[in-house]
């Protein structure tokens, strides 16, 4: 059940792994079964404590959530309750997926033997591991920096009350996990999408040299050769499909609370915004806001290059230069086999990850922002 | 056919608890003593007397019920905000309407639904003949823990309701027991439609399976032809051991191909030993001598030569194969029929499940927050008083439709899962014919899929999910801000009045100044409530 992976996921794995967002042992370790135990314990203990925090701060009577007004309050309130959601789906999924976690990384390596050229870049060689990560690498370090930084300036500019000190300490490690798993989803997709890229770029020749046989020059076999590389690509993109179904398999549930949770953050930090701006109120955290739009983007933005790739191939393929009828049947049968099996990277099917997305959830903030500014002045009118 | 007659067992023998209980409650009208001796459902006159008495006993309870607690407190219904009270009239109705709807449906499919039971013996026969064995045991057990549970929480919810917020000291209230009458009558159904739909999603994945089967013996057949063939070659045969290992020199045309796919030849040819065979050996064959090699070994090497061996593995058998697959393929169309059929017939009741489903959750939610509002709210919904029993409620409710939707996405995916299986088989036994046969099947699949819809309104998938969670949140925030300005409106109204009355005392005290001041404070009020909105 251990990884063999290349450096860079290799330690990023290990990373996840002390956050225990990843359940399996990796290539170095010794003792396999042990430390998936381990493991399974660890999650399970910050499970607890995560769950704790939650239940002290939705039923404390001190101020961890709003205290000026009753919806201010129900807004927080929901805030934690889904952060809760998302982290035991999280924890829960890292718990007990494993198994499809396990067949992913076990595809992925077959995979990696099979397609990259150079399957084990020699030690040492860190450029050309960062090159091949560059999508992931940005995603993580980029909006893990800006919530550092975003963070440091709201510390250094904000006057904390009791209320702001009691709700970020205890909100802010949810955000932490719930971002990281968004990182982790979007490490997994850049291994899909490296793979679908790969098999595009090997089918690019394909179809050069099949123009250059039909063009310029044509030798016996040359058909069957083309025919047996197809029939190569065929069980390579079999394996594609099922690393992205893995994939949905054991992640689907805590994709779902994640989006929710952000979301729902969203939604209700825009609220406050308008709230603390029209009352006149110190307080800026609303800001913090801006790492949760960027992890949405990142993701979609992930998933969407994946999805895209596939057309891609199809197009790729239907360039072949065909003339004889086994290869032409050999082409069919890819085509419709990837019409069978299309890449849809989806949350329980609820939601597709694409760029059509990113336009609902907008449209749906702002309408919920129009309602809510509608309630505003209703609800804290009494107060004024 | 004759032997396979008795082994396969009727879909329907696991339906036995769940038929007397619905033809008891009046869910169905077949005929009980047929559906025992010979495991059918067929029409029967007495049952639908039986079950149209039932229907006209129930809805009669019901309006009286509804009466009866309508009437209850008349100074309740003057409280009312308009919406709610509006909300309350339509809602109370709806799982009555829901209920007849099943009834109804019920009543003009009867002879249908056995034929659908019928259909489905037959493709089990069909199955079996194809050596796929769907295991039917599973869903008796389905059955019992789905009645068990519709039970506990009806139990729940009526026993709770009943002691915390009914009057019990008055005879009248025991009539509140009608008011599960609907619900559990339209959950049998749907159980009825749940447990048909898990059986079909069964039957889809035992195909799939046998598929997928084929592909593994395969693969195994060819791992040991791989290791019979090593065996031969360290045995002695120093030329084809060459020919595998590096590319031959007749390929000196391949050479720059190799080259630049060399990563993957050279790997792949060092991974599994049949695929690498496979792809360097036909070459060599052809300019080899050929009968010389072990009889083996021609097919191993050359796709086209396949079919003329004989081997444990079906796939090397093209034309075996064939029937196989248009077999299971046309088994695989008669299931997505018998599942159009399926949702045909239950289109309506789930319609209205639906809309019950989104109306009830919304109502209950908006009742909640009028309850904790200590607003008054209509008699039927007085479970909303309470926050658990409205979480039971809501569970109960949503837990039906969401089951319901995922059951028939996920029956839909199984089907559509046929078409992978299908091209993995032609993929890895790479042989003409079988691509022709593969790719003539995969697109008599591709269009010949099942989806489930509610009379083409929505489609049952999860992606409904997402559309209704979202009207239900912008309904719920809608009516909670006309609830709140009628609210505030109504706070208006009466501390004008009051004002109005203090003003009166003052004015009769000090006549002088009586119409003038009044008048005053009207103005000055009516002025001022806008400014609080």
């Amino acid at each position: 059940m251990s990884l063999c992976v290349d450096q860079v996921l290799h330690y990023h794995l290990r990373f996840y792994q002390l956050l225990g967002l990843h359940g399996l042992p990796l290539s170095g370790d010794v003792y396999l079964e042990r430390n998936s135990r381990v493991l399974r314990l660890w999650g399970g203990c910050l499970l607890i404590s995560f769950s704790g925090v939650a239940l002290l701060c939705l039923i404390s009577d001190d101020a961890y959530l709003y205290p000026d007004d009753g919806f201010g309050y129900f807004n927080d309130a929901m805030k934690y309750g889904f952060a809760e959601l998302a982290v035991l789906s999280i924890y829960v999924e890292t718990m007990w997926q494993r198994s499809h976690q396990a067949r992913f990384w076990k595809l992925y390596a077959e995979l990696a033997t099979t397609t990259t050229p150079t399957p084990t870049p020699p030690l040492g060689n860190v450029g050309i591991l960062m090159k091949r990560h560059r999508r992931y690498l940005i995603a993580f370090y980029g909006t893990l920096l800006t919530e550092m930084v975003l963070l440091g300036m709201f510390v250094c500019l904000q006057d904390i009350t009791r209320n702001l000190l009691l709700f970020w300490t205890t909100f802010q490690p949810f955000v932490f996990v719930v971002h990281l798993r968004n990182t982790q989803f979007v490490l997994h997709l850049e291994v899909v999408r490296q793979q679908i890229r790969q098999l595009d770029s090997e089918l690019a020749l394909l179809v050069e040299y099949s123009g250059f046989a039909s063009g310029a020059a044509s030798f016996p076999g040359f058909e069957d050769y083309l025919r047996r590389q197809l029939r190569e690509k065929q069980l390579i993109y079999e394996r594609i499909y099922e690393l992205c179904f893995s994939f949905r398999r054991s992640f689907s549930y805590s994709m779902l609370t994640v989006l929710l949770m952000i979301y729902i953050r969203i939604a209700v930090d825009c609220y406050f915004m308008l709230y603390t701006v029209h009352n006149n109120i110190n307080n800026i955290d609303y800001f913090l806001i801006l790492p949760a739009v960027l992890h949405v983007v990142v993701l979609i933005y992930a998933s969407q290059s994946c999805m895209q790739m596939v057309p891609r191939i199809a197009y790729q393929l239907h360039n072949i230069v065909a003339n004889s009828p086994a290869l032409s049947l050999q082409i069919q049968n890819f085509s419709l086999q990837m019409l069978h099996e299309p890449v849809r990277i989806d949350c329980l099917g609820i939601i597709i990850l694409d760029s059509h997305l990113l336009t609902r959830t907008a449209c749906a903030v702002s309408t919920y922002m129009i309602y809510t500014t509608q309630l505003m002045p209703k609800l804290s009118g009494p107060s004024e | 056919m004759s032997q396979s007659m008795p082994s396969v067992k009727p879909l329907l023998l696991q339906f036995q608890q769940l038929f007397a209980l619905s033809k008891f409650v009046g869910v169905l009208p077949q005929d009980l003593t047929q559906f025992r001796t010979k495991n059918v459902l067929e029409k029967s006159r007495n049952g639908m007397f039986y079950m149209i008495g039932l229907l006209i006993i129930y809805v009669v309870l019901y309006i009286w019920l509804i009466i009866a607690f309508g009437e209850d407190d008349p100074a309740v219904k003057a409280s009312q905000s308009t919406l709610t009270f509006v909300i309350g009239l339509f809602l109370t109705h709806i799982g009555l309407i829901m209920m007849a709807t099943d009834q109804i449906t019920a009543l003009f499919n009867q002879g249908q639904l056995g034929d659908l039971y019928e259909r489905l013996r037959v493709v089990d026969e069909r199955l079996y003949r194809e050596q796929c064995l769907v295991d039917n045991s599973y869903i008796a057990k389905r059955i019992r823990v789905m009645i068990i549970m519709t039970v506990i929480f009806e139990l729940f919810i009526l026993v709770s309701t009943y002691i915390k917020l009914v009057d019990y000291t008055q005879w009248l209230s025991l009539l509140w027991i009608v008011s599960v009458v609907p619900t559990f009558v339209n959950t049998l159904d749907k159980i009825w439609f749940a447990v048909s739909l898990y059986a079909l999603k069964e039957r889809f994945e035992a195909i799939n399976s046998s598929l997928e089967d084929l592909v593994t013996e395969h693969e195994k057949h060819k791992a040991f032809l791989a290791r019979d063939d090593d065996g031969n070659d360290t045995a002695g045969n120093q030329t084809a051991d060459s020919s595998e290992s590096q590319p031959p020199q007749y390929d000196a045309n391949l050479e720059y191909l190799y080259k630049e796919l060399g990563g993957i030849d050279i790997g792949s040819l060092r991974g599994s030993g049949s695929k690498s065979r496979n792809r360097v050996a036909p070459i060599a064959h052809s300019l080899n001598s050929f009968g010389e090699r072990i009889p083996r070994k021609p097919h191993q090497i050359n796709p086209n030569q396949m079919m003329n061996m004989a081997h444990e593995s079906e796939l090397s058998n093209a034309t075996k194969v064939e029937e196989k697959l248009n077999n299971l393929c046309q088994v695989h169309d008669e299931i997505c029929e018998i599942g159009k059929a399926m949702n045909g017939l239950w289109s309506y009741p789930i319609l209205s499940l639906m809309a019950y489903g989104f109306l009830i959750f919304t109502a209950q939610l908006y009742f909640l927050y009028c309850a904790t509002r200590s607003q008054s709210i209509p008699p039927l919904f007085r479970s909303a008083k309470d926050p658990l029993i409205t979480v039971i409620i809501l569970v109960y409710t949503s837990g039906k439709c969401i089951y319901l939707i995922y059951l028939s996405w996920k029956t839909s995916l199984a089907s559509k899962r046929t078409g992978i299986s299908l091209h993995k088989c032609g993929v890895v036994a790479d042989d003409n014919l079988i691509y022709e046969i593969v790719n003539h099947l995969s697109l008599k699949l591709l269009n010949h899929s099942v989806d489930f819809s509610a009379c083409g309104f929505f489609t049952l998938d999860m992606e409904t999910l997402y559309g209704v969670s979202g009207g239900i949140t912008s309904y719920l925030i809608i009516l909670i801000q006309f609830n709140l300005a009628a609210q505030q409106a109504k706070e208006a109204l009466q501390s004008f009045n009051s004002f109005n009355e203090t003003a009166g005392l003052v004015g009769s005290a000090t006549e002088f100044f009586n119409t003038s001041s009044t008048l005053y404070n009207l103005e000055t009020t009516t002025m001022m409530t806008p400014s609080n909105y």
